[in-house]
């Protein structure tokens, strides 16, 4: 074949580009861009006919009928989780960025549950948290039988009990990125200051941190997102009872059970709306960029 | 570690450290060793002992073989295998080219094209499920597995763009002394490009294939039926179906599922590492 350059360069571009270009169109842009118009309709998701309300879901979701707001705020649990999940992987990464014995077996073994099953984790823990379950079992062995709380069955605990899962399912990952982040730490700077007789506390603070922060406040935006979307481990974990139902359960549900797609669209949006901020405020402080052009 | 300058108090610290690691590495590892030794009792022993309990019988896969007979164990193992190697060639395939057309050429709608991509990456999938699922509807790809082919191989922008950031650490001159040489365009991406790619590649294939073994979501949504979907189906079904006088048997699939995984990640365990190092920094 002897096609001109420029000919060969237009079907290669055409011919390379027209597969991914369509899927993104017909599985990301276009639901992207209905979403947005279901929002502004009563569809029940299957009549034909779909009236135009316009933003009268928006309006009955923030204004009349707050209830469908409310599992937001459920949000603020994971948020108060990840904050801590952060603190405590920055606190593994950096004892086991020293080189100790063991640490890459300990590395290993605590990032081994984000790797596993997301159905078969949280029944583990439906089982492991109910009443009498193994948490109550291994709380009575090292004594402390006398504390065992309902785990899954008490409002005010169980809300606690699906943060301590998702910490114990995603704390090796962030343990990980923060490992990696500390590679980039130069160990004679380490050297120098303990000759200086620098304290582990003081080490961290005016070497480590500051190599770190960039890669932390990423991590505390990501999570921040992720707060906002939690849904695989309270749905397995409790269906969403006893008020542990995250606002994307809560919109599934309008969409899917209840049949009212306009107000579970009109709820994406507004929780796209949360998470694009979300994503502008770190461009903002971070200035990364995205894909280079 | 060094002990001959060690001062009491840094001892002190080590021991600090080291008992906050094995109190953390036992907070992860007893959930899943609680379920493994489940699998092994009887009803019995499920129903009077501790959970912590050893189980008599170490030998005892009968909760094995009742999970086998009573769910569609290699249905979902065969669906589960197949959706991960048909999306993993067709996102290998189509990811490596595009990500070659929008590296190395300068057209016309290419900044619009880049564009698109990072405006879909920042838009989180689990928010426009509403109306994915009636595009699915209306493709007729609900309750089969080619939609969860086609969602995690057409909407996976985030293997793009590792391949586009892998490719513009590749220097163009490989493709122009290629060109000179008289290769055309197509033969430098086969020919050039994609084995110049293997390491990225290699990164895609593991994180997609966790991602894909461990997801939930898009199987519970387009495949809610076993026949058609992935492993965790079978578990959320199984689950659903089981009492608690059958817990141990719902503990023996666990295992059977979590198995693959955990021989997976004890012999891969570098690269898993390391491609999630990769891949994880994505915004």
């Amino acid at each position: 074949m002897n096609l001109s350059s420029k000919n060969q360069k237009r079907c290669v571009i055409i011919g390379f580009l027209a597969v991914p270009l369509t899927l993104l169109t017909v599985f990301s842009i276009y639901p992207f861009i209905q979403l947005i118009g279901f929002s502004l309709t009563d569809w029940d998701g299957l009549s034909p006919d779909k009236t135009f309300v316009g933003l009268a879901n928006y309006q009955s979701l923030f204004v009349e009928d707050r209830i469908l707001l409310k599992p937001l705020i459920n949000s603020l649990y994971y948020f108060i989780g990840s904050a801590m999940q952060l603190a405590l992987a920055t606190y593994f990464a950096v004892i086991l960025n020293r080189r100790m014995a063991g640490a890459n077996t300990f590395r290993m073994l605590l990032f081994l549950p984000f790797v596993l099953n997301s159905v078969a984790v949280s029944i583990i823990f439906r089982d492991f948290l109910q009443i009498e379950g193994g948490l109550d079992a291994l709380m009575t062995i090292i004594g402390l039988g006398a504390y065992t709380q309902e785990w899954v069955q008490d409002p005010d605990i169980v809300k606690w009990s699906l943060v301590f899962a998702s910490i114990w399912r995603y704390l090796g990952f962030q343990l990980l990125i923060t490992y990696g982040a500390l590679q980039a730490v130069p160990q004679d700077q380490f050297e120098a200051a303990r000759l200086e007789g620098a304290s582990e506390w003081q080490q961290f603070w005016y070497i480590t941190f500051p190599t770190i922060a960039p890669v932390l406040g990423l991590q505390l935006i990501l999570s921040t997102v992720g707060s906002l979307e939690v849904f695989d481990v309270p749905f397995l974990i409790t269906g969403g009872a006893n008020g542990t139902k995250t606002f994307i359960m809560a919109a599934l549900e309008e969409a899917f059970e209840f049949r009212r797609v306009g107000m579970a669209a009109a709820m994406s949006v507004v929780l796209l709306s949360f998470v694009m901020l979300v994503i502008i405020v770190q461009r903002y402080l971070f200035d990364r960029g995205g894909i280079k052009s | 570690m060094k002990t001959r300058h060690m001062k009491p108090q840094r001892i002190l610290w080590n021991s600090f450290h080291y008992i906050m690691l094995i109190v953390a590495s036992l907070i992860v590892v007893m959930p899943l060793f609680i379920a493994f030794i489940s699998s092994f009792k009887t009803p019995l022993e499920m129903m009077r002992g501790e959970k912590t309990d050893w189980p008599t019988n170490l030998a005892n896969f009968d909760n094995y073989s009742r999970f086998i007979d009573s769910q569609p164990v290699g249905t979902a193992f065969y669906n589960t295998l197949f959706v991960i190697v048909i999306s993993l060639i067709i996102v290998t395939l189509i990811g490596t080219m595009a990500a070659y057309v929008i590296d190395r050429f300068r057209f016309r709608g290419r900044s619009l094209i880049l564009l698109a991509y990072v405006i879909v990456m920042a838009v989180p999938a689990i928010t426009t499920q509403v109306s994915l699922y009636q595009v699915m509807l209306s493709l007729g790809l609900v309750n089969s597995k080619w939609a969860l082919i086609v969602l995690y191989s057409g909407a996976d922008i985030v293997s793009l763009y590792i391949f586009i950031t892998f490719l513009g650490s590749i220097s163009k001159e490989i493709d122009e002394s290629a060109r000179i040489e008289g290769a055309s365009y197509f033969q430098i991406y086969w020919k050039v490009i994609l084995p110049l790619m293997t390491p990225a590649i290699s990164t895609i294939v593991i994180l997609r294939t966790i991602h894909i073994y461990n997801d939930f979501i898009l199987p519970y949504l387009y495949t809610p039926r076993v026949e058609q979907s992935t492993v965790s189906m079978l578990l959320f079904k199984a689950s659903d179906m089981m009492s608690s006088n059958t817990e141990a048997v719902l503990m023996a699939g666990i295992v059977i599922v979590i198995a693959p995984t955990l021989v997976a990640f004890i012999v891969l365990q570098r690269q898993i590492v390391s491609g999630m190092m990769r891949g994880a920094v994505k915004g």
